[in-house]
């Protein structure tokens, strides 16, 4: 007699269902998995022994083997112990077997039976509803899972007992209902940044067209003050990309509560972050920072400061949006559609440039410090600002800064524009920087005056022909922010304007 | 072993109370129904006390006698185990195949002034 239940084993942010087989028949009395279980899944093993034990359950003293099939793909995680022990229950008619057959189960035991949470609910579920089935799992996942369909039937139980009852009728549990983490904390706000104007429009066009953004300054000029003042200039995810950033949360098991936040993410990893932590991978090709900030910013203070190969490594995910982890037993891709902003002194003391002072090994204090960011880098950030000390005078002044709060409508109505445009040509992107070349051709075509802007400048900056486009991209989004259809000459000289200050690290380099 | 029961004298005394409570083991599994196929088997690696059937289980019972029942459980213990099964294992191997036998390990706890207790499936041998 065999008994099925039907799982989920995780390759990136898909869900791969996993048949759970349990046999109970004769031979030498022994509980054994097989299929592939790492540490965590053959360790299940004493987990539902007590479990089942806890919940009034004895093991038969009978030759208990548990398949989980298919037999050549690795099964990790510690959510095995659910549908492990719900199986055997099912094999040893504690729990009717036909009533299982509807759903995917996932969760992870402890020693008393409770149903403790595990990461990774909100794909499984995902998966499930696409399969047409229900999903059983922990219950401080269920708000998680109910966010995968309004109609699926989604048992989350506290209990092995819990659930036993529920399938037996005399005590059924209610769906969960989806949740929305509340915006508790208030965001930092720009009004709090005195001076810095010109940093201040590049932060907002930044946000309007989802343009990575380069800061560089001396010490204590307000770089990192504006780049945590960003979020507050964004406007909330889409749902279709609340979904997904839930997603990537979910197999990192940073869910908090099951509860989904609308905020985009915010991701500042420390220079010292190793590839696998930036890109993903690691044991279990885990999904890195750059997956992390997916639909939202990742920021890296101290550019310069991040091992060359880790920085280079951004490259392929900045332009594809998306992260292949390949190892021998993984191939995953993540979603990785974030926006770069970075911020680095000028040179290693920190103050070249600045009036007054020189560094002590001379211009090649700034070449040699630049030169640790290679120029592919360099040219895939549309925005390079200088944001020069704040003098005392603007720090004297009373504060007249604008809000946030105005920034933020400005940008969210350029960010509609963008929306709509993209919309009406059918296309799956949101913002001007990721749409592709060919259609910012059409959709940025300037007028007479721009072109012959472009055209010239193009000569004179050595524009490479993705320089080019992300200028146009660029371009299109001031228009935006002015509300006008076509992009002028003055777009086009702004935008040119911000790429400027990159000729001159460019060639410092 | 201790020290003392280096000693002839006191060595024979415990084999003798090994083999009575032995017996006592039995006749008890024989009143809960089982039949007795062997008993002090020994192979090269190993010995079984008692090999008991009742159905289509087959038990391989050890049975330690002290003084208190703590005590006869932690005389069982890893070595035991691997001898039993190595014994088991022997055993099988001399029986006709049967493919619908369970085979499982008991331990049978024989104290001083109580009854017998019967720990079914006291652990996994395989």
């Amino acid at each position: 007699m065999v008994s099925h239940v039907t799982t989920v084993a995780f390759q990136g942010i898909e869900a791969v269902p996993v048949d759970v087989q349990v046999q109970i028949g004769p031979g030498v009395v022994a509980f054994t998995i097989v299929g592939l279980p790492d540490k965590a899944v053959a360790e299940s093993r004493e987990r539902v022994r007590s479990a089942l034990i806890a919940s009034g359950l004895a093991l038969p003293a009978k030759r208990i083997t548990v398949n989980l099939a298919p037999a050549d793909l690795p099964k990790e995680g510690s959510h095995y112990d659910l549908p492990i022990a719900l199986c055997l229950m099912a094999a040893m008619g504690a729990v009717p077997a036909d009533q299982l057959a509807g759903f995917s189960v996932l969760g992870e035991l402890a020693l008393d039976g409770t149903i403790t949470p595990v990461a990774g609910v909100l794909p499984a579920a995902m998966g499930a509803n696409g399969a047409g089935k229900g999903l059983i799992c922990p219950a401080e996942s269920g708000p998680e899972a109910a966010w995968a369909s309004a109609d699926m039937e989604i048992v989350a139980a506290r209990s092995l007992i819990g659930l036993a009852n529920h399938f037996k009728g005399t005590q059924v549990l209610s769906r969960p209902e989806p949740k929305i983490r509340s915006e508790g904390a208030l965001l930092p706000d720009l009004a709090d940044i005195k001076g810095q104007e010109s940093a201040k429009r590049a932060l907002e066009v930044a946000a309007a067209g989802g343009h990575n953004l380069l800061m560089i300054g001396p010490p204590g000029a307000g770089k990192s003050m504006l780049a945590a003042r960003l979020p507050s200039l964004l406007p909330p995810l889409q749902p279709r990309e609340l979904l997904e950033v839930a997603m990537i949360n979910s197999i990192a098991g940073s869910l908090s509560d099951g509860r989904l936040s609308t905020a985009r993410p915010f991701r500042a990893p420390h220079h010292s972050a190793s590839m696998a932590a930036l890109v993903g991978g690691g044991l279990r090709a885990r999904p890195g920072e750059v997956s992390l900030a997916h639909n939202g910013v990742l920021f890296l203070d101290e550019l310069p400061e991040f091992t060359p190969q880790v920085l280079d490594s951004l490259r392929q995910p900045l332009e594809t949006g998306e992260t292949v982890i390949a190892r021998a037993n993984h191939r995953v891709t993540y979603p990785s559609r974030f926006q770069l902003i970075a911020a680095m002194n000028p040179c290693r003391c920190g103050y070249a440039g600045e009036p007054g002072h020189t560094c002590r090994r001379g211009t090649r204090c700034a070449a040699d410090y630049q030169a640790r960011i290679s120029g592919p880098l360099i040219d895939r950030i549309d925005l390079r600002v200088e944001v020069p000390a704040v003098t005392a005078g603007d720090l004297i002044a009373p504060a007249l800064s604008e809000p946030s709060a105005a920034v933020a409508e400005r940008v969210a109505a350029a960010r509609d524009i963008q929306r709509e445009r993209f919309a009406d040509l059918g296309l799956a992107v949101s913002t001007n920087a990721q749409c592709a070349p060919s259609v910012i051709e059409r959709i940025a075509e300037p007028d007479a005056g721009g072109r012959t802007l472009l055209g010239e400048a193009a000569d004179a900056f050595h524009l490479s022909a993705r320089g080019y486009h992300r200028v146009l991209k660029l371009a299109r989004t001031l228009a935006d922010l002015d509300g006008s259809e076509r992009v002028g000459r003055i777009h086009l000289a702004e935008a040119l304007s911000y790429r400027g200050a990159a000729t001159a690290l460019a060639s410092a380099a | 072993m201790t020290s003392e029961a280096k000693d002839t004298g006191k060595r024979r005394a415990a084999f003798r109370r090994g083999l009575s409570a032995e017996a006592i083991a039995a006749m008890f599994l024989r009143v809960k129904g089982y039949r007795i196929l062997a008993r002090r088997f020994r192979s090269g690696r190993g010995e079984i006390d008692l090999v008991a059937r009742r159905g289509d289980t087959v038990a391989f019972v050890e049975v330690k006698a002290r003084s208190t029942a703590e005590a006869a459980i932690e005389a069982v213990d890893a070595r035991t185990r691997a001898r039993i099964a190595a014994a088991a294992n022997a055993w099988i191997a001399r029986q006709p195949d049967d493919p619908a036998a369970t085979y499982r390990f008991d331990v049978v706890l024989i104290v001083p002034g109580r009854l017998p207790v019967h720990l079914v499936n006291a652990f996994e041998g395989a």
